[in-house]
């Protein structure tokens, strides 16, 4: 939901995501979970419903799935 | 630290202890980097940063549906939401203000003005439906 013209991010981000969505307390709670079932190549969709929703929706809580997302993969790899 | 050791009897095993604390310092310090960034600035909570639509004449196809779709959210952000929706729908999407932010100068929290953000999205959804207007979801999916 991130790319094409600055319209359609504009678009993007007034309409929000189509589906049903985590609130950004539900995201919270899940976020660790999620983010490790990411990194272990599960279905953290699958097992976490509304939180792709939500990270579509919400920039903040994308921007702390990244960063917990980039924190644990470095983590790893040192 | 203190804020951690505080939210103990919350952690659940369903993660490493650590990417759970590490999810509550993450949180606190991207959150606190918003606001720095922030301190002092007005707060742009009017809708005066819409993007120019161009001129009648030829333009791609999905160009020109893009720019209807556009015009007809700016009328329904006037016509369908209540002016706390529109407010912080216009500061948030439009405008760009950081969550966090807002919450702060508006004496809210993040969830509270998400929830108003999520209401906002949902009765420009419905509008647009009823005007017969709305985004291909496949097209959507894809961007």
């Amino acid at each position: 939901m991130n790319g094409g013209t600055p319209t359609d991010r504009l678009v993007d981000r007034l309409l929000g995501p189509a589906g049903p969505e985590l609130s950004c307390e539900e995201c919270f709670v899940q976020l660790d979970r999620y983010v490790e079932l990411e990194l272990a190549g599960k279905e953290a969709d699958a097992a976490v419903p509304g939180m792709r929703a939500h990270l579509q929706g919400c920039s903040a809580c994308a921007e702390d799935q990244e960063s917990l997302r980039a924190l644990l993969s470095e983590r790893r790899g040192s | 630290m203190v804020a951690i050791l505080g939210k103990l009897d919350e952690f659940r095993g369903e993660s490493k202890f650590t990417t759970w604390a590490y999810k509550f310092a993450l949180y606190e310090a991207a959150a606190t980097i918003r606001k720095l960034a922030w301190q002092g600035r007005e707060l742009p909570l009017e809708a005066e940063d819409w993007p120019q639509v161009p001129n009648p004449g030829p333009a791609p196809h999905g160009e020109v549906e893009m720019n209807d779709l556009l015009a007809a959210i700016r009328q329904e952000i006037e016509a369908s939401l209540t002016p706390r929706q529109r407010e912080v729908l216009v500061a948030l999407a439009l405008n760009e203000v950081p969550i966090d932010v807002l919450a702060d100068r508006l004496g809210s929290t993040r969830g509270a003005l998400y929830k108003t953000l999520h209401d906002a999205r949902q009765k420009l959804r419905a509008a647009l439906a009823s005007r017969e207007l709305t985004i291909d979801e496949t097209e959507e999916e894809d961007r």
